[in-house]
């Protein structure tokens, strides 16, 4: 990756973060429930399916995953926001394959291969569920559970998300000139006070403002068809995959 | 005296964070229905405090002990609950990007309406009544990251709007504001004052706003004084900057350190960058001058090192250090001490940067046991450019270092560049720090395109900062 991407490929990670616009077209169960599925599929496929099927598996469910964020995000977008994670597994897929055919590890290039696309398929699945259900959806969904404080705890941390990754894109840049390469740990500190100031001021502005979370949750749109289509579409794949496998 | 008749009332007000002395010493204030007052003073005076008190934040958060009596429209504030104060007052705090409870502005707006109203009815009616008064339209679709420093204010202040209170409180507004935002914010005052609404104003930069104000007040030692008429008279004088600020030192121009030819950037389509076309000397101070969002800090990343540009090419002929607008960013440890014994280290300077780094602390009244994090604003940009001069870096970025300091503390902050040898390029998107006659170059970065700038001498810090002493003088007498 360039030297100069590094810190815009932060800025377009923390996008695959945060919930899309378009929300609304659709129901919150229905995409409650799609997210869980591909989550769940991702889990199945680790316990239920090994080589090449698991390969297959989470290949399946991380192009239906991209599919759904390029829906929401754009196609641009996701692909950017992908950047850093294809960096970074790229590096460690290399490495291993590299050591393996040094004869330093001993695990074949299939198993390397399948715990890659399990990050992948896990990554995509878990972004799916952030930018799927608002904030304000998850605080009603957690208050409806019994979970007074843990929703607003959530809520909290979710929304810190975007300010801390422009932070972390900010101080990368500033102590990778101030150390060099060596020392970037070093962000680690003023990274945690500035979470530390920003969870402060949150905090006010829930004191301030609150969270509303009444009626958070829809039930149903016309347009919830084609996500529990696809949902089947998602299942139904990996029935056949753990069969055949 | 009758608390109803006005908006909010406070007598005897003291106050102490935990473990510490009083920040405020008996401080009284009255504010009537409509009335719009501003409140300067230094960094530490008890400012944001104050604004914390009437919105309860002070003990609820910050659990330090609050002594005095406070009225909002004829209510004890201490029989008001937390629940309900947005009925009365309302907030907007330094950061505005803090204010929101949801990522998209629409959502956000309309959540609050929702909670405040009870009703979606009422709610669509709030939230279209704000978007409306403060033209909120283009921005409602924004991630509220995205938005800038001055759009962020203006959705803050919007929502604070929604549950319709008598009396709003700004602290530092102008904070990381451009030349423009400035504008828009002047522009929200005169809204607010067609919407009768009661203002309190905490910003130390006053200068560009003083004369919206009903009342002018001064906090100094924990005590509010009217200085109404006696800014309002020293502000109408008209000094010569060029004379106040009297001629530099002539510096020491070197050899070319950086030459950047050419440089084109483009982002996500967009063109940042421009055929920006830059040669830096050693011993030159630059100043950038540009709106949020010109490119200011993409060209300063580039001109460091750190981005490369789409097109173009930039010669280096030494090694650059970048001190960001988020100043606490640049600091990684714990002690002054450490921050100097690393840098040295870290650039092999030997052991005479170390003792050079602990002299000069003592010279800036530093203690080399503090923490960098718990300095002032302008003691933190002071430190970090002179850790940035004892790596030896042949070039010192400096991106927004006037940001959140007040007029003497931005007259010393131009004093100490100027006092030092090294090569600065500092970037900012406010005019008034470019009546000084200490920058070789001067440029103007619009819409990405860098075009050299003639010098301005309105708008001088020195005199500004000569107003605000002026201000200063013979109080508590």
């Amino acid at each position: 990756m360039r030297r100069s991407s590094v810190a815009w490929a932060i800025r377009d990670f923390s996008n695959l973060f945060i919930y899309s616009k378009k929300l609304e077209e659709y129901s919150t169960i229905s995409r409650l429930s799609y997210a869980s599925i591909l989550l769940i599929a991702s889990i199945l496929t680790r316990l239920y399916l090994d080589g090449v099927a698991s390969i297959l598996g989470f290949s399946y469910i991380t192009i239906l995953a991209l599919i759904t964020i390029s829906m929401f995000k754009g196609f641009k977008n996701t692909v950017r926001g992908m950047m850093l994670l294809v960096f970074f597994t790229g590096i460690a897929l290399f490495t291993y394959l590299v050591s393996g055919l040094l004869g330093w590890s001993r695990q074949d290039p299939v198993s390397i291969l399948s715990g890659t696309m399990y990050v992948y398929a896990l990554f995509t699945s878990l972004s799916c569920f952030l930018q799927l259900v608002s904030i304000r959806e998850w605080g009603g969904l957690m208050n409806r559970l019994g979970f007074k404080n843990t929703s607003l705890m959530m809520s909290l941390t979710l929304l810190q998300i975007p300010l801390i990754i422009i932070y972390t894109s900010e101080a990368y840049t500033t102590i990778k000139l101030k150390y060099g390469s060596k020392r970037l740990y070093k962000v680690v500190t003023p990274l945690i006070l500035l979470t530390f100031y920003t969870t402060r001021g949150f905090a006010e502005a829930y004191i301030l403002y609150g969270f509303h979370v009444g009626n958070a949750l829809t039930k149903w749109s016309s347009r919830d068809l084609l996500l529990y289509l696809t949902s089947v579409v998602v299942l139904t794949g990996m029935l056949l995959l753990i069969l055949i496998g | 005296m009758n608390t109803g008749n006005y908006t909010l009332s406070v007598r005897d007000l003291y106050y102490r964070y935990p473990g510490r002395g009083l920040v405020l010493r008996g401080l009284n204030l009255v504010v009537s229905r409509g009335e719009h007052v501003i409140i300067i003073g230094d960094t530490g005076s008890g400012k944001t405090t104050l604004a914390r008190i009437i919105s309860k934040t002070a003990d609820l958060i910050y659990g330090g002990e609050v002594n005095g009596e406070i009225y909002l429209s004829g209510r004890r504030l201490s029989d008001i609950k937390s629940s309900e104060l947005h009925k009365y007052i309302h907030v907007i705090g330094q950061n505005p990007y803090l204010h929101f409870t949801a990522h998209i502005v629409r959502e956000d707006l309309y959540n609050y309406a929702l909670r405040v109203t009870g009703s979606r009815e009422h709610a669509a009616r709030a939230f279209k009544r704000v978007v409306e008064a403060l033209g909120l339209h283009s921005l409602l679709d924004k991630y509220f990251y995205e938005l800038s420093g001055g759009e962020a204010k203006r959705v803050a202040v919007s929502k604070a709007l929604i549950p319709n209170p008598e009396l709003l409180v700004f602290d530092e507004p102008l904070m990381w504001l451009d030349d423009r935002g400035i504008m828009d914010f002047q522009e929200v005052l005169r809204v607010l004052r067609y919407l009768g609404k009661s203002v309190i104003v905490l910003e130390h930069r006053f200068i560009p706003i003083a004369r919206l104000f009903d009342r002018i007040y001064l906090l100094d030692n924990g005590r509010l004084y009217d200085v109404t008429d006696k800014t309002l008279r020293i502000t109408r004088q008209r000094l010569d900057p060029a004379v106040i600020d009297g001629k530099r030192g002539v510096r020491e121009i070197g050899d070319t350190v950086l030459r950047a030819l050419n440089i084109t950037q483009k982002y996500n389509g967009r063109v940042v960058l421009n055929n920006v076309n830059i040669e830096v000397r050693r011993g030159e101070s630059i100043l950038i001058y540009g709106l949020n969002g010109s490119g200011k800090t993409t060209l300063l990343k580039i001109l460091a090192g750190y981005l490369k540009p789409s097109r173009g090419r930039v010669e280096r002929l030494g090694r650059a250090i970048y001190i960001p607008q988020n100043i606490p960013l640049f600091f990684t440890e714990e002690t002054i001490g450490k921050e100097i014994t690393e840098i040295c280290r870290a650039w092999s300077r030997g052991s005479q940067c170390i003792e050079e780094g602990l002299r000069n602390c003592r010279e800036l009244g530093l203690s080399i046991d503090e923490s960098p994090f718990t300095l002032s604003q302008g003691q933190m940009v002071k430190l970090a450019i002179l850790i940035a001069r004892l790596s030896g870096a042949d070039i010192i970025l400096l991106d927004e270092p006037f940001s959140g300091l007040t007029y003497v503390d931005r007259a010393k902050l131009i004093d100490y560049i100027s006092s030092s040898n090294s090569t600065f390029i500092l970037a900012t998107s406010n005019l008034d720090a470019i009546g000084d006659s200490m920058w070789s170059q001067l440029y103007g970065l619009e819409e990405g395109t860098l075009k050299p700038l003639n010098q301005i001498p309105t708008g001088s810090l020195k005199w500004a900062s000569i107003i605000y002493e002026e201000i200063k003088r013979g109080l508590g007498n």
